[in-house]
């Protein structure tokens, strides 16, 4: 009969190639309907039948191959049963395998479908049993495809494992194997658009094939194993170790030992033991002997005449002569490489012999060996000491490292080790693999994640001690203060504060309760980070153990700065004005502060809410650019808001900062962040502005409206420090230092427009999982509801607040717009662009409850500059 | 494994079966000849109902075949309706649902095949 071209073959092979895929395409299709249970009771039952058969498939394998020892073979079919079985038998593997509440992740596993399975002429039964008993525990159907020399046996194998599984429920087909050997017909399968996976278990070429089919692949390769016996090693467990792995089923086990490399210091000792345990040192002479015949040069691998072959057959092979009953035949060896055949692989019992100096030299040669045709799979280490086990493992480059045990039963887990069991071992990105796994039912599932919306924890957190009414101030200081334990007081005010006699009284009540104490005035507005530097310089100089911070929000956002420094010296500002998207996920986290000092904030304004937020504005010298800087760690601990502290505050600054109480309540109110917690606090604090701004502002000297408005200020204060702001403040934060305006008024110049562009239909949505949908504009007519304004429907109710909040600025005697402040057209125009790029990226931006554009910003600069929304 | 072989509604010349449980190898044998009785009675052809079928085997599925095959040969149209997503999932996986052809429900298989 003549051999049929390989051109005359292909129609047949395509046929033949659907044929098989087509059917376990089928099964595999059926096999998606069966449960664990099921599932669990058919490989229950071909185990049990692949490890019945153990003897006879050895048997088979053996005559076959004409390698490898019978008995040991017994040893594999036993393992890639029993160890196999015992390994997956619980496993979950089918259906909703994970289900984890904190999460919110549900793990569904899903099978990949049919599996060409490839394996080898060295554990050819073994290999396919294994490969057949994890595909049918993923419900995944497996064509075999079995090496040349050992088709009738893996076949039998295989036909074993499909009968019990088909007598235990499995679908028709669910295991097919390729009756003829046909390269081919593998390359045919490895392309088939309908395999899902090769699992590929042999030499490289096969393997690299595999992986260029363009089919997902795990494959793996050959081993070169080095067995390192360092100078702790115990000698005569290392020698013992080293004979089992390499004689078991003469050597073919990929993972068993290639090369003896021992410290110098035990080589005699580790020789001596070798030989009288049946080792034979082969002379250079005979060395070169045993090459010839164990090394194809031209092929540049082991020669497959002795592979799985005896001593005593290699020995006639190389025509030399060896004790009897010699188990392994030992070369020693100068180098690693071309030059030394003997450093390859070779799955038989012959090692290489290394001598070296020490750990350094140990390691370095294992490395070499492993990258010469064994990278990523598997290095052994004989040693007591756990450092220089350490260091041997995280160098050499294997998936594997066994470690004082034999090499091939370590490897391949479960006997010796507690690695997963397995006839398939990965070799990571060395072997050109895709992982170092022992490769079991893990690798052949898809893990569908099912993955509910969770949001994340919110939290209110305000100052544990919060002392309000007129008079606190005395009160707490002439009582409270007593209580703290505290003896040198750091205060930080502005120079206008001590000229006004503010701190006299301070200093005064302090001195009573034996508080030894230092002013700091050396504060202007909008302090920049050099100001705070120079001011935790001087607290460092001063030791407090607490911090008084009097004034409006410069001193307090500067002490809070400084109280910072003053606790971390080490700490850079750059960092922490790092924007950040969550504050519990940033990058740079603050410090605890406390541990040196406490901190008092009093406001003597009411605007900022500085005394219970966990903010501090910081101004760029350079850049006029203002950074919040934001961490809970800088909550001050105690507030006191004491209105008497106010009554001297001229209009036009109670005016701006009682506008900016409104923007923090505003915004935190409309944020995305806001909650159950902080909106009746922010609802209150915009009825309070509205009810007693403009009193304040008329009659500074009415205390009712003083501590109204102060109280509203804190209020806010305690909302915004938990729901945070929005583009109000991001814009008015860059309009305020580029046009030197107060930051009070900035923020009235851009309030209308943001609230028209914020109840508008968002161009981009927030981003925030709480968040649900856009509720601006119904939150804005909630507020004009709360105010007693017209808001009969959302849009009413907007256009009530826009009116309402004309109406409070025009008695203010605010201007309308920032033209009407006295900005130039044209110094405008040309900052326009770079004002909404800052206030783009403010830390402020990200909880508007709209993700606004840069374009949008500057369109809503244009509309607070002209005051026309048509712009 | 129950079947019931009714007429549908409105069509007489077309028998519908409606198969529920397990069409598997310990059902398909009595299965198979009321299917193919069924097609063989009705002169335009079958719905096959599978609202209530939740499992197939081999079996089944190559009953399913034998079924398909013998309406084609006998120049006959076959639809099936109402898979369940288990059953229809295997159809997509095997590529069955080029075979058959699906619809929704018996209504509208013969709409779109029988009017």
């Amino acid at each position: 009969m003549t051999r049929k071209s390989d051109a005359e073959q292909m129609p047949d092979v395509k046929a033949k190639a659907d044929e098989l895929v087509g059917q376990a395409r089928e099964a595999a299709a059926l096999f998606t309907q069966y449960g664990q249970e099921d599932v669990d009771r058919i490989v229950a039952a071909a185990a049990k039948a692949g490890a019945a058969r153990r003897i006879e498939l050895a048997r088979m394998a053996v005559e076959e191959t004409g390698m490898g020892v019978f008995e040991d073979k017994v040893i594999k079919n036993l393992f890639a049963t029993e160890y196999i079985y015992n390994d997956i038998r619980d496993r979950k593997t089918v259906g909703l395998i994970k289900d984890c509440l904190e999460t919110g992740i549900m793990e569904f596993a899903e099978p990949l479908g049919v599996i060409l399975g490839i394996t080898p002429v060295t554990n050819p039964t073994s290999t396919a049993m294994f490969k057949c008993l994890i595909s049918l525990k993923t419900r995944n159907t497996i064509i075999i495809s079995a090496a040349r020399n050992a088709l009738k046996s893996t076949i039998e194998a295989a036909k074993t494992i499909y009968e019990a599984a088909l007598a235990a429920g499995a679908p028709d087909y669910c295991v097919r194997w390729v009756e003829t050997s046909s390269r081919e017909l593998t390359q045919t399968l490895m392309s088939h658009p309908d395999v899902s996976l090769i699992l590929a278990t042999g030499g490289m070429g096969m393997v690299k094939a595999a992986y260029g089919s363009g089919t997902p692949a795990i494959g793996v390769g050959p081993g070169n194993v080095p067995v390192y016996i360092e100078k702790s090693a115990d000698i005569n467990a290392a020698v013992n170790d080293i004979l089992l792995s390499k004689t078991f089923d003469n050597g073919m086990v990929c993972a068993s030992e290639q090369a003896v490399v021992v410290d110098r210091q035990i080589r005699n000792a580790v020789m001596a033991r070798f030989r009288s345990q049946g080792a034979y040192f082969l002379s250079p002479a005979e060395t070169a002997k045993v090459e010839v015949v164990a090394i194809d040069a031209e092929k540049e691998s082991m020669s497959p005449k002795v592979v799985g072959q005896s001593v005593r057959r290699i020995a006639e092979l190389a025509e030399i002569t060896v004790p009897e009953n010699t188990r392994v035949l030992i070369a020693p060896l100068k180098g690693v490489g071309e030059a030394y055949p003997l450093s390859r692989e070779k799955l038989c019992p012959i090692l290489g012999f290394y001598t070296v100096r020490n750990l350094k030299e140990g390691v370095n040669v294992c490395q070499d060996i492993l990258y010469f045709g064994g990278l990523g799979h598997t290095a052994s280490i004989a040693s007591q000491d756990p450092g220089a086990i350490r260091e041997f493992s995280e160098t050499v480059n294997a998936g594997r490292i066994i470690v004082n045990s034999p090499s091939a039963q370590g490897a391949i887990g479960d006997i010796y080790t507690r690695i997963h069991p397995s006839l398939t071992l990965g070799c990571g990105a060395g072997g050109q693999n895709i992982t170092t796994d022992n490769v079991s039912v893990s690798n052949l599932i898809n893990i569908k994640r099912v993955t509910k919306r969770m949001v994340n924890m919110k939290w209110f957190r305000v100052p544990p001690q919060i002392y309000f009414e007129a008079g606190a101030l005395d009160a707490f200081f002439t009582r409270e203060i007593k209580e703290m334990g505290v003896h040198r007081a750091f205060i930080v005010c502005t120079g206008s504060a001590i000229r006004q006699g503010a701190t006299r009284k301070l200093e005064t009540y302090l001195q009573q309760a034996d508080i030894v104490t230092t002013l700091y005035s050396d504060i202007t507005p909008d302090p920049t980070v050099e100001a705070v530097v120079s001011g935790a310089e001087a607290m460092k100089k001063f030791g407090p153990d607490l911090i008084i911070a009097l004034g409006g929000g410069s001193p307090i956002d500067a002490a809070k700065a400084m109280w910072l420094f003053y606790e971390n010296p080490d700490i850079c500002f750059d960092d922490l004005r790092m924007r950040f998207m969550d504050i519990r996920k940033r990058i740079v986290r603050f410090p605890e502060l406390g541990r040196k000092a406490k901190l008092i904030a009093i406001p003597t304004t009411s605007g900022t809410g500085s005394e219970v937020t966990s903010f501090a504005v910081v101004t760029d010298a350079k850049t006029g650019a203002k950074y919040p800087l934001a961490d809970y760690a800088m909550t001050p601990h105690i507030a006191i808001v004491d209105p008497n502290l106010t009554l001297s505050v001229p209009p036009s600054v109670t005016a701006d900062t009682g506008i900016d109480v409104l923007a923090h309540a505003l915004e935190a109110y409309v944020s995305v962040l806001a909650s159950d917690y902080s909106d009746p606090l922010a609802l209150k604090a915009i009825q309070l502005v509205f009810e007693y701004l403009p009193e304040a502002f008329r009659n500074g000297g009415n205390l009712l409206a003083r501590e109204k408005m102060h109280n509203a200020s804190t209020i806010a204060g305690m909302a915004f420090t938990n729901a945070f702001l929005g583009i109000n403040h991001g814009l008015a934060h860059i309009l305020g230092a580029t046009f030197h305006i107060s930051h009070g008024r900035a923020n009235a110049l851009v309030m209308i427009p943001v609230i028209r562009h914020n109840a508008a239909l968002p161009k981009k949505f927030a981003t925030y999982p709480k968040y649900r949908y856009p509720q601006a504009k119904e939150r804005y007519a909630e507020i004009a509801a709360a105010l007693k304004l017209p808001a009969m429907t959302p849009e009413a109710g907007v256009e009530s607040l826009v009116k309402a909040v004309e109406a409070l600025k025009a008695e203010l005697k605010m201007p309308a717009t920032i033209r009407e402040a006295g900005v130039p057209a044209a110094a405008f125009e040309a900052a326009v662009q770079r004002m909404a790029e800052i206030a783009f990226d403010d830390q402020c931006t990200g909880a508007n409850p709209s993700y606004t554009l840069v374009d949008d910003l500057a369109r809503i600069l244009r509309e607070a500059y002209s005051g026309d929304a048509a712009l | 494994m129950a079947i019931e072989v009714t007429v549908a509604a409105g069509k007489p010349e077309v028998n519908v079966v409606r198969l529920s449980g397990r069409l598997d190898a310990t059902t398909y044998e009595a299965a198979q000849p009321v299917i193919l009785e069924a097609l063989e009675k009705g002169p335009a052809g079958m719905i096959l109902n599978m609202r209530s079928l939740n499992f197939i085997s081999s079996a089944g599925l190559r009953t399913m075949i034998i079924v398909w095959k013998k309406a084609t040969a006998d120049g006959k149209r076959i639809a099936m309706v109402d898979v369940q997503p288990p059953i229809y999932k295997i159809f997509k996986i095997a590529a069955l649902d080029k075979v058959f052809r699906l619809f929704d429900n018996e209504g509208e298989a013969i709409r779109e095949l029988w009017s």
